[in-house]
């Protein structure tokens, strides 16, 4: 069973799935949103805030295959599960909304305020009841590391969405360290945050390290795989990060090694510019141009099944 | 599409370790030059020859950061760091070097009441040093001072920072010395090159952070006399 902000579905309702990918959020609503630094273009910062046009980008990946969406915009930043259940109801695409704490210029007051077990608590209640007194359900959780090491409000609220995960069920999944990633070793802090979920319990099976195709490391990406957690590549088509291309040959070589049990794929879509409504490719990047890339460098079918579909499914059922 | 795939190669910055008797703030081409609006040598020149619209960014961001630049320096001194300047021109007693004679920016240092925005003028004792070129390093004083002083880091900030900071964090990063570039407190020629420079410059010795996450970190060193960065 999987949690959607319209209720449960069947693993196997799940269909083709965009595992990380934000619907409806707010950058400038940060509570401290001076860590980033005055010269910060807020013209380009995340926002994705007009009804009329997300239905519509939700229609067009519905149009195109996709099936769900899971979306991982946290409390902090203007996460709304009454919007998305909206959209979800309206456009028949699958949401699936997160709990948890996203990095720590967005971190809401109570992350400092409160204790690690009401945190918890909390974020457990938003799973198992629903978010704000609504019947609306989160589906997974989110840990967001922004520095390079894990430390300081995100290390305790990483700890609180260990201990929501063993209560619930449901799945980690991660940002890790954006633009810090020149500091960390390898390149992604997935591996530091995996030893503290192992430490306090977590099984490697339930956490999906993300963003890993920022500065990917084939080692250290084998290492992850090899540990049992899901890996993401969800940054698909931002090139100035990595060329799609390089993901392409990276993924191939993923599969060859054995690890198609553990990738995912998305887009990590949060700018007016990205969406097709303001000239990008919306959420039909993959469908539409990437995945024919994966099958001109050998990937079968049942690969790419694995990658989008089975794969999630996986990932977002409970435990 | 700006990309910078030399980085996915380098391995990680290692971790500097701040604290008062080994960092410093350097401080780079502060001076009315670059930083007088008007009246600087860049604004005069680019008003002469009708090209202001192409500085429009470069004075908005001047204007933007120069609080930051001294809220800076401010939050330095408060924490015990030392400051340093260093300025491109020349010592009275020395001539202007070659590169500043083929620029034709061959600017005296000294007078430094007129030389300095109040807010973040030297006090007694900062030592400030003439800058032959871009880079901080290309006068041996300024080394010379590095060296005496056992100094591990600097915290670096200031105008020209897709020229000179850049150039001078690249020969500390050379000599084994790291920075720690606080981005909104380093003014670029234009916002994309303000990008392209700070994503090149992060890797190997060199890091970035805003002042916010500065002073988060002075608040840490204060309370434990250093704080790894």
């Amino acid at each position: 069973m999987i949690h959607t902000v319209l209720g449960p579905i069947a693993d196997d309702e799940l269909g083709f799935c965009l595992p990380h990918e934000h619907i409806w959020c707010d950058q400038a609503l940060a509570p401290r949103a001076q860590l980033f630094g005055t010269l910060r273009n807020t013209n380009t910062q995340m926002r994705l805030d007009h009804f009329g046009h997300m239905l519509e980008e939700l229609k067009a990946y519905h149009d195109a295959g996709g099936r769900s969406i899971v979306e991982v915009t946290c409390d902090g930043w203007g996460r709304d599960v009454e919007t998305l259940a909206r959209l979800s109801t309206e456009s028949q695409v699958h949401v699936i909304a997160t709990a948890g704490f996203y990095i720590e210029p967005c971190l809401p007051p109570i992350v400092a305020d409160w204790s690690v077990e009401k945190l918890a608590d909390h974020i457990s209640w938003e799973i198992e009841k629903g978010v704000n007194g609504t019947q609306h359900r989160c589906g997974v959780l989110k840990s967001a590391i922004h520095r390079a090491r894990v430390e300081g409000l995100e290390l305790k609220g990483l700890k609180a969405v260990a201990i929501a995960q063993r209560r619930t069920g449901v799945a980690i999944t991660s940002h890790t360290t954006g633009g810090r990633r020149q500091e960390v070793p390898g390149g992604n802090v997935g591996l530091q945050q995996l030893k503290i979920l192992k430490s306090e319990g977590v099984s490697p099976e339930r956490f999906i390290v993300g963003h890993v195709d920022e500065r990917p490391d084939i080692t250290v990406l084998s290492q992850l795989a090899s540990e049992g957690c899901f890996i993401q590549f969800d940054l698909i088509g931002k090139e100035h990060w990595l060329l799609d291309q390089t993901r392409v040959d990276l993924l191939g070589e993923l599969v060859r090694r054995g690890f198609v049990r553990h990738l995912l794929l998305s887009h990590d879509r949060n700018r007016h510019h990205e969406m097709r409504y303001g000239g990008g490719s919306g959420y039909c990047h993959i469908l539409e141009n990437f995945l024919s890339r994966l099958r001109q460098t050998g990937l079968s079918d049942n690969d790419i099944q694995l990658m989008t579909v089975a794969n999630p499914a996986r990932a977002f059922a409970l435990s | 599409m700006l990309r910078y795939p030399l980085t996915l190669l380098t391995k990680e910055v290692p971790r500097l370790n701040l604290r008062p008797t080994s960092s410093w703030l350097l401080l780079q081409d502060v001076h009315a030059p670059f930083m007088c609006l008007p009246g600087g040598a860049l604004a005069e020149e680019s008003a002469k020859k009708v090209l202001d619209s192409e500085f429009e960014e470069y004075f908005g961001t001047v204007k933007k950061l120069g609080p930051n630049i001294s809220q800076l320096v401010s939050a330095a001194r408060d924490h015990g760091l030392g400051v340093i300047y260093s300025c491109l021109g020349y010592e009275e007693k020395s001539t202007p070097s070659r590169f500043q004679r083929a620029l034709g920016w061959n600017w005296s240092l000294e007078d430094r009441a007129k030389l300095f925005e109040n807010a973040w003028q030297p006090v007694d004792g900062d030592p400030v040093f003439a800058k032959p070129g871009w880079g901080a390093l290309g006068n041996p004083l300024f080394e010379e001072f590095l060296s005496a002083h056992k100094i591990e880091n600097l915290i670096v900030a200031g105008a020209m920072f897709d020229y000179g900071i850049r150039q001078t964090c690249y020969e500390l990063s050379d000599r084994g010395i790291g920075s720690l570039i606080i981005t909104d407190a380093v003014v670029a020629t234009t916002l994309q090159s303000h990008t392209i420079t700070a994503s090149n410059l992060a890797h190997g010795m060199v890091k970035l952070r805003s002042l916010a996450e500065l002073l988060d970190l002075f608040y840490v060193m204060d309370q434990k006399s250093s704080v790894l960065v």
